[in-house]
């Protein structure tokens, strides 16, 4: 099917709003109407499909405005058909070159129309928008924004997150065939990941342009308010994932609409770890370990893959015994490489990547431990994606708070987002329990392609402590490729979590020197990570978001 | 068995060959990390370049709106001094006038009057 754009580059695309309206209330109705009628983008229709109200009122109502504007129209059902078959009615009546979903108790902000037709004025081969959005109470009151991440095909999996304002070309809409029959109250989740799989280039609007209303029962107002839509999800997810050529399973995810994905790695691929360790000793948990022997012993242990070479790049000082120990552990799948120099943690990663015979490489620290099983099946084969050039773990430090989640690189500086987070906890839109693209992924547990690693030159040893791989993953992302963080692949990392990060000012300007000032994320905004610096703060966010009659002296103390 | 990727004594041709093809390898990484470090500077630098210009166009433009402003003020105040200068001049001739028909009445009174505006205007 041709998609090519009706008119010529430059004019106004005419949007074709398709509203499907069953029994609203009549003054939420009329507000959804005010906020499209103040559109300050004149070209539009829009499509209202009734299906089959049993309120009187509601087709007086737009019957009303129909007659007083010309650009709305209303079709009218027989019967009901629930939100797929009414939503296809108006997607089949549309006029316009794209379509533009809203519900019939929704808000768009005056600017919504506006700010799309600019961005596809931009890119005209753009078949997918979506952009920010907030939700909006009885009283009219915004809160919760999303601030969503750029295109994330990889996060789509794990949960409806495009979602609201959803703007895409009729074409492609027709192309996918639409909404689908069996999946309703996640029809368009299904429909997302159909289009996602078609599309030339999706787009992310970063403003607010959708008010969400939170009523009770509605799925904005509470996610499991609609069990049968997570079931529906999940067989979207699993057919996507079946179309796509991933193999790999879906499961329901930690709360309602979030999804796991459990893959499958090709048994004919060798992967190869590499682990740098001066052969050290720790008490964890109330026992003195080899931090390194118990680290070699927890991955092989938590995973079915059989192909996995181990190699363990030793400091001249690690002791004999540790290197039996690990010869015990580890068998004929340990390769051992020697290292005699002052400390260089890039270059010892590097000489172990040069050794190592594996398709995929994993880089690992020696004072971690495996918790999850199949974690390296589901670290691994994202990477045959061949869009996808590294991937990252979830780590937590020895009491089970998030010690790495991701990173963001905003505000001038590299941040752990979500750090001090409790293991169970999902995050603010299901960051702690979904895979999402990133910018970036600690050393400490990630791996990447063979090809990947050499074609960007593995790590710059012109960092021997800091910053390394915040450098290898802008160099990941230079060539192209996105870094993948998944989140059902966990272990500890061992690391104090009162330990004062040591790096100096040079290391910093090495990084910035290359890849420039950090300023905005694309995957993970500072509007979502920054308040995860402060778990106090959420605290008093949510005791106001509660009771707004607490904000004065009853709010909670400061930290 | 355990291998050892590194085994400089009683290393055979193979083992020789193996640390060369690896030492090849580090170097090709090295080689590498220059290389997209290098394409990575060039395209900050560039971006930086870009940047600049346009906050150089921004503040030229800024400039140029700013000094014709100034211009357009400085010949008003040029046009408002001179118009000031006339006045003065006007209202010196006008008490010279007022003086030398003054100085001809007898009355003290009008003199006083003269001498305090001339003191005002001088």
């Amino acid at each position: 099917m041709s998609r090519a754009r009706a008119g010529s580059a430059g004019d106004a695309p005419l949007f074709s709003i398709v509203t499907p309206v069953f029994d609203p209330p009549i003054e939420v109705l009329e507000a959804t109407i005010a906020s499209v009628l103040a559109q300050e983008h004149r070209d539009w229709e829009w499509i209202l499909v009734d299906d089959a109200s049993t309120d009187p009122h509601v087709v007086g109502t737009i019957t009303r405005h129909m007659l007083a504007d010309e650009r709305i129209r209303l079709l009218e059902r027989d019967v009901n058909g629930h939100i797929v078959a009414a939503s296809n009615d108006g997607i089949d009546a549309a006029r316009g070159e794209f379509v533009v979903l809203l519900d019939h108790d929704d808000l768009l902000t005056p600017d919504a129309l506006e700010v799309n037709a600019r961005w596809i004025a931009e890119h005209d081969d753009v078949d997918y928008l979506y952009s920010d959005e907030d939700k909006v109470d009885d009283s009219g009151r915004t809160y919760g924004r999303f601030a969503k991440p750029d295109w994330s095909p990889e996060r789509l999996r794990g949960q409806m997150y495009t979602s609201h304002l959803s703007v895409i070309r009729t074409s492609v809409v027709r192309e996918v065939g639409g909404f689908r029959e069996g999946y309703d109250g996640s029809q368009d989740h299904d429909l997302a990941l159909r289009v996602g799989e078609v599309a030339r280039r999706v787009v992310h609007v970063p403003e607010v342009l959708y008010h969400w209303r939170a009523v009770a029962g509605s799925a904005s107002a509470a996610i499991d308010a609609k069990p049968y839509a997570t079931l529906a999800g999940q067989r979207a997810v699993q057919d996507h994932l079946d179309r796509t050529g991933v193999e790999a399973r879906v499961e329901q995810g930690a709360e309602p609409g979030r999804y796991v994905i459990h893959r499958d790695l090709d048994a004919g691929i060798r992967v190869s770890v590499v682990i740098p360790t001066l052969g050290q000793s720790d008490i964890v948990f109330g026992r003195r370990r080899v931090m390194v022997v118990e680290a070699v012993r927890s991955l092989l242990a938590r995973t079915e893959h059989q192909d996995v070479e181990v190699v363990v790049v030793h400091d001249a000082p690690t002791p004999p015994e540790v290197l039996e120990q690990l010869r015990e552990v580890a068998g004929d799948r340990l390769v051992l490489v020697p290292y005699a120099k002052p400390f260089n943690y890039s270059e010892k990663m590097n000489l172990g990547a040069v050794a190592a015979t594996g398709e995929r490489l994993v880089l690992l620290n020696d004072d971690v431990e495996v918790i999850s099983e199949r974690w390296l099946e589901n670290l691994v084969a994202p990477l045959d994606d061949p869009r996808v050039g590294m991937t990252g773990a979830k780590l937590y430090f020895a009491d089970s708070t998030v010690q790495h989640a991701c990173h963001a690189y905003w505000g001038t500086h590299y941040r752990h987002p979500f750090r001090f987070w409790t293991r169970d906890e999902a995050g603010p839109f299901g960051e702690l329990v979904v895979n999402r693209e990133v910018s970036g992924v600690t050393a400490a547990c990630a791996a990447m392609t063979r090809e990947t690693y050499f074609e960007v030159g593995g790590f710059t040893e012109t960092l021997p402590a800091n910053f390394n791989d915040v450098d290898l993953c802008y160099k990941v992302r230079h060539v192209g490729r996105s870094i993948v963080w998944v989140a059902n692949c966990e272990l500890f990392h061992f690391e104090s979590r009162t330990r004062e990060g040591k790096a100096e000012a040079w290391e910093r300007y090495a990084v910035v020197r290359r890849w420039g000032i950090p300023e905005e994320d694309a995957f993970t905004p500072s509007a979502v990570a920054s308040p995860m610096l402060d778990p106090h703060r959420i605290l008093r966010e949510r005791i106001r978001e509660a009771d707004p009659g607490l904000r004065g002296t009853h709010a909670a103390p400061q930290p | 068995m355990t291998q050892d990727a590194t085994t400089p004594t009683g290393e055979s041709e193979i083992d020789r060959l193996r640390r060369e093809v690896a030492q090849v390898r580090h170097e090709l990484l090295l080689s590498r990390d220059q290389v997209i470090g290098s394409d990575a500077e060039v395209g900050r630098v560039n971006r930086d370049l870009t940047r600049l210009a346009q906050e150089l166009r921004t503040t030229s433009r800024k400039l140029r709106r700013t000094t014709a402003r100034r211009d357009e003020l400085q010949q008003r105040l040029d046009r408002s001094r001179k118009r000031q200068e006339e006045q003065v001049q006007r209202l010196r001739s006008r008490v010279a006038q007022l003086e030398g028909e003054l100085s001809a009445a007898r009355t003290s009174f009008p003199r006083r009057v003269a001498r305090a505006v001339r003191r005002r205007l001088t």
